[in-house]
């Protein structure tokens, strides 16, 4: 997915600054008040807040995570430079659901039942392989660190767009500040502040995404006045079906993006941190509809856009949401206090998802990593204090990153191959938690094999790999494909090769 | 075999084959290619395929909603 910008904004006056600066305050309080709510001191009490979530929080703590700055500016982006096929945004949200419902609610009461913390708590509990928890740790962590870098340069180009010629000053000190607030109120109170936070985050986000629209509408007027103007301007392709290659992409995106986001570690850590499973339940079945208020919005405001923003080109294109936000900002004072409530929203939308994958690195990292190879027997508290270490490390290390590779967008897009790797985790979630019969011999060579293959696919010298894809197929699903493959009839037929043997 | 472990695997084939019908559909193979009709606003095929991707929904709420399954569910 590509970088987001934002840019074009008026610079904000002092009202707005103070209501900025009130909505991070609050993060910082609830960080405060999350360590004060502590139990004890334990990696459950801090990366799952004692497993205490219930419907409301869990529902929001989920929607805030799930939706991030990229589904602000990068999915408005898209559908200005694809219109109407860039549907398919919504489809893939609502696919991490379907994906996440296959094995969420066994796994929510396995790790209840066997304290698991980390997402590879349960696959040591259930194939015994450290081989297999170590890689599957680094897939995750891999994943999960460009996710983070990507949310924080988001960040910087957020207050970039605001400082005019300051710019590139102003992006540095977005990142570092954000990033800051970020890492205090989550090494404060560890889930529970981030939850909290997204409690904040997602209302913030949800009430944005609808007041955008009626902005949007009352501004431009209906949408079939705009889908005219695009038709108008001899744009049809952008109102038309997906032609037979751009279907094949709608597949691939449904299958990759809806395993690969199903497979986030801090969505599975959402999952252990339930109250109950009715909750878990009932969290998902409302988050199902949360694609039609959500994405769908985007979809119609990046519509909007190419309809009466035209023009904008390339890199430009995801500038089309602050483009719009712009004549809204001017046309009245009550438009720019949406504004501001909607600049507040990305801001929840960034922090919100940045936050839950600190809180995920750090802790694959210090109990899968740290406490298994380096400091095997190191106790619960020196782990917990550890990990809120590591967050500052891994937080200061990436903020420097996304400061030196301000520039360097095609850097990023290199990078940014995180569901081709994390479905290659599908056997042994979606397949392992519901057939014993799987054997940790071939999930493990499976899933070595599947990161090979969309690696070499991803990055090699191939001519028939077109923008990243295989006949329109993303790398990650062929690997998946060998992986899932090697995985079922690997463990069939050792199952078979045990059954004929006379020992 | 018994007669839960029966009911079991029934649901989870008549689930799969539900889901897959949904992405059959969701996915407008099957509208022609150039038409630009719309109804307020939308295509009719973004329209048809959102319709289906509202039932898809539907259906994976009500699958949440279900009876939680039993507690003691063993690993794999």
């Amino acid at each position: 997915m590509r970088e987001s910008r934002v840019s074009n904004l008026l610079p904000f006056g002092f009202g707005a600054w103070l209501f900025f600066s009130a909505y991070l305050c609050s993060l910082l309080l609830l960080g405060w008040l999350g360590r004060k709510a502590r139990k004890e001191d334990s990696l459950q009490d801090f990366y799952l807040a004692g497993r205490g979530f219930s419907f409301f929080v869990l529902f929001l703590t989920l929607y805030a995570t799930q939706y991030s700055g990229n589904t602000v500016f990068g999915v408005t982006g898209a559908s200005y430079r694809l219109g109407f096929p860039w549907l398919i945004s919504v489809h893939y949200m609502l696919a991490i659901i379907v994906f996440m419902r296959t094995y969420a609610f066994k796994l929510q009461t396995l790790a209840r039942s066997r304290n698991y913390v980390t997402p590879v708590d349960y696959l040591k509990d259930r194939f015994h392989s450290r081989f297999l928890a170590t890689i599957s740790s680094i897939v995750m962590i891999v994943a999960l660190s460009n996710y983070l870098l990507a949310q924080l340069m988001t960040m910087g180009r957020a207050l970039q767009g605001l400082a005019g010629p300051a710019g590139d000053i102003a992006y540095n000190y977005g990142v570092i500040s954000l990033a800051l607030i970020m890492v205090i109120y989550g090494t404060l109170g560890g889930l529970r502040a981030i939850a909290w936070t997204d409690v904040i985050q997602g209302s913030v986000l949800f009430v944005g995404f609808f007041v955008l629209l009626l902005l949007v509408i009352n501004q431009f007027g209906p949408l079939s006045i705009a889908t005219e103007t695009i038709a108008q301007a001899s744009d049809l392709d952008k109102l038309e079906r997906p032609n037979s290659s751009m279907l094949r992409e709608w597949l691939s995106y449904i299958f990759l993006v809806g395993i690969g986001g199903a497979l986030y570690p801090q969505f599975i850590q959402r999952i252990y941190s339930a109250r109950t499973t009715q909750g878990l339940r009932q969290s998902f079945a409302v988050m199902a509809f949360m694609p039609f208020i959500t994405a769908l919005i985007a979809v119609i405001i990046g519509i909007y856009a190419l309809a009466y923003i035209p023009g904008l080109e390339g890199a430009a294109t995801d500038q089309a949401l602050s483009s719009i936000l712009r004549i809204v900002q001017e046309q009245s004072l009550f438009g720019y206090a949406l504004v501001v409530l909607i600049f507040s929203a990305v801001l929840a939308a960034l922090m919100s998802t940045a936050d839950s994958a600190m809180l995920s690195v750090s802790s694959m990292f210090i109990k899968d990593i740290y406490g298994v190879h380096i400091r095997p027997n190191a106790s619960e508290q020196e782990l917990t204090r550890l990990g809120k270490r590591c967050s500052w490390i891994v937080v200061g290390l990436l903020s420097l990153l996304a400061i030196l590779l301000k520039e360097q967008t095609s850097l990023i897009g290199l990078l940014d191959r995180k569901f081709d790797l994390l479905v290659q985790l599908a056997p042994a979630f979606m397949l392992g938690i519901h057939w014993s019969g799987l054997r940790t011999g071939p999930v493990l060579i499976g899933l070595v094999l599947g990161i090979i293959i969309a690696l070499t696919l991803a990055f090699g010298p191939f001519s028939f790999v077109v923008a990243g894809k295989v006949w329109g197929f993303h790398p990650g699903l062929y690997g998946l494909a060998v992986n899932l493959s090697y995985a079922i009839l690997g463990s069939r037929w050792l199952a078979k090769r045990e059954n004929f043997d006379p020992i | 075999m018994s007669s839960s472990f029966k009911h079991k695997t029934l649901n989870r084939t008549f689930i799969t084959v539900i889901y897959l019908f949904l992405l059959v559909l969701v996915i407008p193979w099957y509208w022609p290619e150039n038409d630009a009709r719309q109804f307020y606003g939308f295509p009719l095929w973004a329209l048809a395929s959102l319709g289906v991707l509202f039932l898809t929904s539907v259906f994976t709420a009500m699958l949440c909603l279900q009876n939680a399954e039993s507690a003691c569910e063993k690993v794999g």
